[in-house]
């Protein structure tokens, strides 16, 4: 799906520019979208056309509890009263369009703080790893178990077949 | 197996880097060729310059006209890109071809180029391009062309202490069509035979093979038949002339026909 919004934000466009074309902004990327589904992933400048003054850039984030991932693919560039964003979003496993919407907006925020600051070095991931979850690793921990159980339940009954013969 | 015994180094400029360079030194950019090569030891450098934090080489961008590509970009971010997409789709083509997204996401761009493995798309989507090659030392900056920068499998015009630091692709001709085909046994293996084409009517004919030589070859005799105004299957037979093995030839005469075909549709 295409999303297109304009990041408010006051300035000149060429100091815009300046914080759009460096890297500064790329980076670990996490949000919690509706019905709290926490994100985690990465948001990366791809290109940068000094001709036009836009940037290209690639947000992709995964769940960290459950199945689901959100992308994004988009256009930033400077505009009347701020930056201007195209992207075209694809959800996969069970995110919603809610959550691509949220990627935008954790998009959007974090180009408005690099163009405010001139360009600001990339947050820490906020949601983290999915392994850092103990609902997760729970859930990992019991499927384990399970694995292991029908392994040695189905060694035990071929050993006891094989005895037979 | 694992490496032989090295020296890591991790710059953090490329002057750094060019400091840690020499004839035991090896460049590490992407790693999917060298550390396989590292691996089985059939590369056994005393010192490894890892480039991966020299962020200065990471660059994709259009400045005057021209496409700057700096050596250490990700194959799968030249494929994502939307300026490359739309100003020199010739590399969206071939890169999509370059094994499987998972080398595409590490592999580099300037790493393809500096291995020069003749089975290598990239070295030839740029030979079709008339990209530069520009190579930086502590003797300081020089530019080569595809001709004088691939010299033999595996082997480039890259000196021990020196570096790829960009690669430069001018814009295509006004209203030129691309095309990049290729053949392989199985999808994202090596590539048998390909062709990378470029057409802009008759003013402007650009015909480089793979597999065809050593390194990239541009195809000047179909070229200049093309800009003649000789169909597609003519300027095949031409460019796929000097190969002495029959079903290369066959292949490759097919596989120039189509991309021909493709790119003037």
């Amino acid at each position: 799906m295409r999303r297109s919004r304009t990041v408010p934000v006051d300035g000149a466009a060429d100091a815009a520019w300046g914080a759009l074309a460096g890297p500064a902004w790329s980076g670990p990327i996490g949000f919690v979208a509706a019905g709290d589904a926490a994100y985690a992933g990465t948001l990366r400048l791809i290109d940068a056309d000094e001709d036009r003054r836009a940037v290209g850039g690639h947000a992709q984030a995964r769940r960290t509890t459950g199945w689901g991932g959100v992308t994004a693919s988009f256009a930033a560039r400077p505009a009347p009263g701020g930056v201007a964003l195209d992207a075209e979003i694809a959800l996969s496993g069970d995110a919603r369009a809610d959550d691509g919407e949220a990627l935008l907006d954790a998009v959007a925020a974090r180009l408005e703080a690099a163009v405010r600051a001139g360009a600001v070095p990339a947050p820490a991931a906020a949601a983290g790893s999915p392994a850092d979850d103990p609902a997760w690793r729970r859930r990992l921990a019991a499927r384990a178990v399970l694995a292991i159980g029908i392994g040695a339940a189905a060694g035990l009954v071929g050993a006891r077949l094989g005895r037979r013969r | 197996m694992k490496p032989a015994p090295l020296e890591y180094v991790a710059p953090r400029s490329v002057e750094e880097a060019l400091g840690a360079l020499d004839e035991d030194a090896k460049a590490l950019a992407g790693g999917q060729s060298l550390v396989p090569l590292l691996n089985f030891r059939l590369a056994r450098p005393a010192r490894l310059v890892d480039l991966n934090g020299i962020d200065a080489l990471a660059h994709l961008r259009r400045s005057a006209g021209t496409l700057r590509i700096g050596a250490l970009t990700r194959q799968a971010v030249l494929e994502r890109s939307r300026l490359v997409r739309d100003g020199w789709p010739l590399l969206t083509q071939a890169v999509g071809h370059v094994a499987h997204p998972a080398v595409r996401n590490r592999g580099t761009v300037g790493g393809s180029v500096a291995h020069a493995d003749p089975a290598a798309e990239l070295p030839v989507a740029l030979a079709a391009l008339d990209a530069r090659f520009h190579l930086r030392s502590p003797r300081g900056m020089r530019t080569l062309d595809a001709a004088a920068l691939f010299h033999a499998p595996l082997m480039t015009a890259l000196e021990a202490d020196e570096l790829l630091v960009e690669i430069e692709v001018p814009p295509l001709p006004r209203g030129a069509g691309t095309a990049f085909v290729e053949y392989a046994r199985t999808h994202g293996d090596f590539a048998l035979a390909g062709a990378a084409v470029v057409r802009a009517g008759r003013e402007h004919a650009a015909v480089a093979l793979l597999g065809a030589g050593p390194t990239p070859v541009r195809a000047h005799d179909a070229e200049r038949a093309l800009c003649a105004g000789a169909t597609a299957a003519e300027a095949a037979r031409l460019a796929a002339a000097a190969l002495d093995d029959d079903h290369r030839r066959a292949l490759t005469t097919e596989l120039v026909r189509q991309a021909i075909e493709e790119a003037s549709a």
